[in-house]
């Protein structure tokens, strides 16, 4: 049975005394979203009140409860992708499960998810590798920069009987902290790819406490960017030139070192803010490969020794872009590999329980877009492994787009196909909808 | 006199003999920033005699191709200081940067140099500007035909 999930036909209920009356636009938004129409046919079709989107987000990203090498369910920290929110709403309905898991699978998918999930998940290499295979977002991320601030960092890391504090993240990258002489600006660093590599490349740590309340996760990542066209620093000369046609400021007289005013330097920042080349350039446009590698431990005792490998995960993304200006269509390829191996699932047949689960996904994607409109497209493949023998082989295809038709006012279009299922089945999602607010849902790419 | 600057500036403590009529001022830096130098010569009453980097003067010279920022000066007569502005503007890394401020004798000697440092970050494009220099007594006889400019 197919169905089709539908809010556009909620249109006509907002009626015009209503309108004018200017209800808020979360108050709109939420009547728009709060019913799905759901058809087993084109012609046979009922109004019925949606799952919670918040619960089911947060039931779709549910930390399992305690295991003896607890990791979370996303812990790889893959971005969600559509791939990625179709599987975990698959993993409440494991592989051995059948019409069951996913029928509740498609009853959950509401308006608002499928749009999530079309399109506006980040395929982006995790800032923070360390972070995204640990599955938190921490609040307070320490980034030293210089070497005594990342020791005073580490030493706060660790207690006084050499235990891993748990809640600690730092973020750091090794060449400008340890040897920013080798950093040179300008045309040194332009013309060095290599250099340029090795800049861009970051490490983190960090610690969280495991989901069985007594050990330590601890994990470490790096990322780096194998070449990006778009670094601010290639793009020295434009930065250079700017900022001269904008510097007309004197040396003040007088043997004093007073600088300038701070009005002065205020005026001077403001004028020099047109000469950053992530403004004045299309920087976002340019190609560029980032990848990713985070690994998590498990400590028993909370001690940096006698751990035991958790989650590890790889990720890559390749982007590149095409812009003819500010006033024209704007194009984002983007293609996105990602694996994770040792991850540790909630047991579908069990929830008291932890299984393993290795996945790898592939996603392309394609983002385009004006002021008032946004579109996208993408396919991708996702294979999971949970436990030694439930196998499911997922294949998603998505179409989005968003059309201003008034101010304040976005008309939204999307479907998405998704199959591979391990029970065989597919699932067919086509959504419509009016969004109120001001910004899109859709982010434009450079935007 | 102005207050010593804790950040390793020059702050016009020092008083340097030029041996001859020309003086070079250079800014060095590491760390991914570029810098600017913006450069005066007063007189004694801060009469401005020459300058590079502001209205209807030289271009400021910069870092950019290779870490170094250099210019060659005239010491006109009744130069009695030599002051110098650096601004540093991100353009690799967003890490911490260092820039030296020295000034040269025309035969290579280096009379004086101060250190500052200062870190970009995330997000903006430029530091503040750090002024430095000192008090010169300038051997200004017999200056003929010695041009300013870029000191290569």
């Amino acid at each position: 049975m197919r169905r089709l999930s539908t809010t556009m036909a909620l249109a006509p209920l907002v009626c015009a005394p209503c309108v004018s009356a200017q209800p808020s636009q979360d108050a709109l938004n939420q009547l728009f979203t709060s019913f799905d129409l759901v058809c087993s046919s084109l012609t046979s079709c009922h109004w019925k009140p949606k799952t919670s989107v918040v619960a089911a987000a947060a039931a779709a990203v549910a930390t399992p409860p305690a295991g003896d090498t607890p990791a979370s369910p996303n812990a790889a920290g893959t971005p969600a992708s559509p791939m990625a929110s179709t599987a975990t709403g698959n993993k409440a309905a494991p592989a051995s499960t059948t019409t069951k898991t996913t029928e509740d699978s498609q009853t959950k998918k509401s308006f608002a998810e499928a749009l999530t999930a079309l399109g506006q998940v980040d395929l982006s290499v995790p800032d923070s590798p360390a972070f995204a295979v640990l599955g938190i977002s921490p609040s307070q991320v320490q980034r030293p920069g210089t070497v005594r601030e990342l020791a005073a960092s580490l030493l706060r890391g660790v207690d006084e009987k050499g235990k891993a504090k748990t809640g600690a993240a730092f973020d750091f990258a090794p060449l400008p902290l340890f040897a920013p002489q080798l950093i040179v600006g300008g045309k040194p660093y332009a013309d060095n790819n290599l250099l340029q590599a090795l800049t861009r490349t970051t490490f983190s740590l960090a610690t969280t406490e495991a989901t069985d309340g007594k050990g330590t996760q601890l994990a470490w990542g790096v990322r780096m960017g194998v070449f990006d066209f778009g670094d601010p620093g290639r793009h020295y000369r434009f930065m250079m030139d700017c900022v001269k046609k904008v510097n007309p400021t004197v040396v003040p007289p007088g043997p004093t070192i007073d600088g300038l005013s701070a009005e002065e330097e205020e005026a001077f920042s403001q004028r020099a803010a047109e000469c950053d080349p992530a403004k004045g350039l299309d920087l976002w446009a340019k190609p560029a490969l980032y990848v990713g590698f985070g690994q998590s431990k498990y400590s028993a005792s909370g001690r940096l020794t006698g751990t035991v490998p958790a989650a590890k995960a790889w990720w890559a993304t390749y982007s590149q872009g095409w812009s003819r200006g500010p006033d024209s269509v704007r194009t984002l390829f983007q293609l996105h590999a990602s694996t994770k191996r040792d991850d540790r699932v909630e047991d579908p047949d069990d929830a008291s329980k932890l299984i393993r689960q290795d996945s790898r996904q592939l996603i392309g994607r394609v983002r385009a877009g004006k002021d008032t409109w946004h579109a996208f497209a993408d396919v991708g493949r996702k294979h999971t492994r949970l436990g030694n023998n439930t196998k499911e082989k997922l294949r998603h295809a998505g179409l989005g787009a968003e059309f201003k038709v008034l101010e304040g006012t976005w008309l939204q279009l999307g479907t998405v196909r998704e199959s591979g299922f391990a029970d065989g089945k597919s699932q067919n999602t086509v959504s419509t909808g009016l969004r109120f607010g001001s910004e899109p849902l859709f982010t434009t790419p450079g935007k | 006199m102005a207050t010593p600057s804790p950040d390793g500036r020059i702050a016009f403590k020092k008083s340097v003999q030029l041996t001859g009529p020309v003086a070079i001022v250079t800014a060095d830096v590491f760390g991914g920033a570029i810098v600017t130098l913006q450069v005066g010569l007063f007189d004694a009453q801060n009469n401005l005699l020459g300058g590079i980097g502001g209205p209807g003067q030289e271009p400021a010279p910069d870092s950019s191709f290779d870490g170094t920022a250099r210019w060659l000066f005239k010491t006109l007569p009744g130069t009695s200081y030599i002051k110098w502005g650096i601004r540093a503007f991100r353009s690799a890394s967003n890490g911490s940067y260092t820039a030296t401020g020295k000034i040269w004798d025309a035969d290579g000697t280096e009379l004086a140099a101060g250190r500052f440092g200062g870190k970009v970050p995330d997000g903006k494009l430029n530091d503040i500007v750090v002024f430095d220099g000192v008090m010169v007594a300038a051997a200004t006889e017999g200056l003929t035909g010695i041009p300013s400019g870029p000191a290569t």
